[in-house]
């Protein structure tokens, strides 16, 4: 006779592991809908009656399935939700999504590895630190010093990895027309997009020259002083992305410029 | 078109997608497949990360996922449910990266099994009665919402903060609180046990 304490952390561990008798998660869902169609799985009932495991499970995937926001989680589902749609588009076209929130210190997401072609990660890693100089710069409120032409210019050793811009970038003194690049070996075609400072999508587009023409829808939205960025990915006949350039950023001047 | 997607269940979505002629058009599908799954994927992110931020990676990181494995998707289950299991396991990648073990409320002053490194012939059959018997004592001595929290700390090793947030505990020590109270409960019922004879008997 062994005398055993039920609150020992190895105890409450083996009591809680799965075991081979647990359902599956086809299972379980088969369950949740039984609720609704009174169809139920008899003998997986009877597991998951048993079993704490199982029954918890079970309460997860119901609320999971509930699709319900924690009270106070609303704002921030919304700010996700306005940007994963895009996310998801690129991802399904087969495209890297661009990095982001590239704080000093953190580590990039396990899914980057996956996603980023070797041969663009130098271009990537150029974009990153780009985007890290773009958001140091004060906001519009604030008298916005002048931004250079080459404010996303990145070591010269990897240049040879990312698409030469023409412009615009920087402080640019009329609303532009277009946008220009230099033709990237490989390419069959380019994908262009424009985007506020905190990346949400403004305008994406498709061409199959080194620059694109600005919709009027766009251009109305280019005000002086407000900065937009954009990038350009290219292509070849496949629809891979072969090469991308680093994140632009132009923004219309607020004054005329001086002599 | 955007009706038109609405009228298509998501069988027949995922049977276009599989269909489709072009990455352009496979896309389209893609697309509608994950919208209807959006808001169930932000809301288990949120709960589970309490941080904006880490919750949108984690969104994305699940969702770059099932667009590489949605070929493997066989249709028999929903495809919730097979996006479920992906959250779910990136979640857990997700804390393990973070915390190799949780933190457990009063773990220091649990560990007092007699003798329990000494070397018995049976020890397996042993340690799985005992399991047995203590999975039977905590279904009839916890609450509902004390035995989901016990289950996610220690079957899953999931962290009380998360835990806290995955069940939205309203209480100020949220799942922490429970831990302790299932904890009392788990000594009295064992003491009730052996009052009446029932010993922990391998």
């Amino acid at each position: 006779m062994v005398d055993v304490d039920p609150t020992d952390v190895e105890m409450l561990r083996a009591a809680l592991a799965p075991s081979r008798g647990c359902v599956s998660i086809e299972q379980l869902s088969r369950l949740c809908d039984a609720d609704r169609s009174g169809a139920a799985d008899a003998r997986a009932a009877e597991h998951v009656a048993g079993c704490l495991r199982c029954r918890t499970e079970l309460a997860l995937l119901k609320q999971f399935e509930s699709g319900a926001v924690r009270p106070g989680d609303e704002k921030d589902a919304s700010w996700i939700l306005e940007r994963l749609p895009h996310d998801v588009a690129r991802l399904a076209r087969g495209d890297l999504l661009p990095p982001r929130g590239a704080a000093p210190g953190r580590p990039a997401p396990r899914w980057r590895r996956f996603l980023v072609p070797r041969t663009l990660a130098g271009g990537l890693a150029i974009a990153a630190a780009a985007l890290l100089v773009v958001l140091n710069i004060p906001g519009r409120d604030a008298a916005p010093p002048e931004l250079p032409a080459d404010a996303t210019a990145g070591p010269s050793g990897f240049r040879s990895d990312a698409i030469a811009v023409k412009g615009p970038a920087g402080d640019v003194d009329a609303v532009p027309k277009e946008l220009r690049w230099e033709p990237a070996p490989g390419a069959a075609s380019y994908s262009v997009q424009v985007m506020e400072v905190d990346r949400t999508p403004v305008w994406s587009g498709e061409s199959r020259d080194p620059k694109i023409a600005l919709p009027a829808v766009v251009r109305v939205r280019v005000v002086p002083g407000k900065p937009f960025l954009w990038q350009v990915l290219a292509k070849d006949a496949g629809g891979q992305t072969v090469a991308a350039s680093e994140i632009q950023r132009f923004r219309l001047r607020t004054a005329p410029p001086k002599d | 078109m955007e009706s038109r997607l609405d009228a298509l269940s998501d069988t027949e979505l995922f049977a276009n997608y599989l269909a489709a002629g072009s990455r352009e058009q496979a896309a389209v599908w893609v697309q509608e497949l994950f919208r209807r799954q959006y808001p169930k994927v932000v809301g288990w992110c949120l709960r589970f990360t309490g941080d904006r931020e880490e919750a949108y990676d984690l969104a994305q990181a699940i969702f770059a996922k099932a667009c590489r494995h949605l070929e493997s998707f066989r249709g028999q289950s929903k495809l919730s449910t097979w996006l479920y299991a992906i959250t779910r396991s990136e979640c857990m990648n997700y804390l393990k990266a973070r915390s190799r073990r949780p933190t457990t409320a009063g773990e220091e002053e649990l560990d007092q099994l007699p003798d329990r490194t000494g070397p018995q012939p049976d020890q397996a059959l042993q340690r799985e009665a005992w399991s047995r018997l203590v999975h039977d004592l905590l279904d009839q001595a916890l609450d509902d919402t004390e035995k989901k929290v016990f289950t996610l700390h220690y079957g899953d090793e999931i962290p009380l903060n998360a835990i806290t947030r995955l069940l939205g505990l309203p209480n100020r020590s949220g799942a922490k609180a429970y831990i302790v109270s299932a904890r009392r409960k788990l000594r009295r019922a064992a003491r009730l046990w052996k009052a009446r004879g029932d010993v922990f008997d391998a």
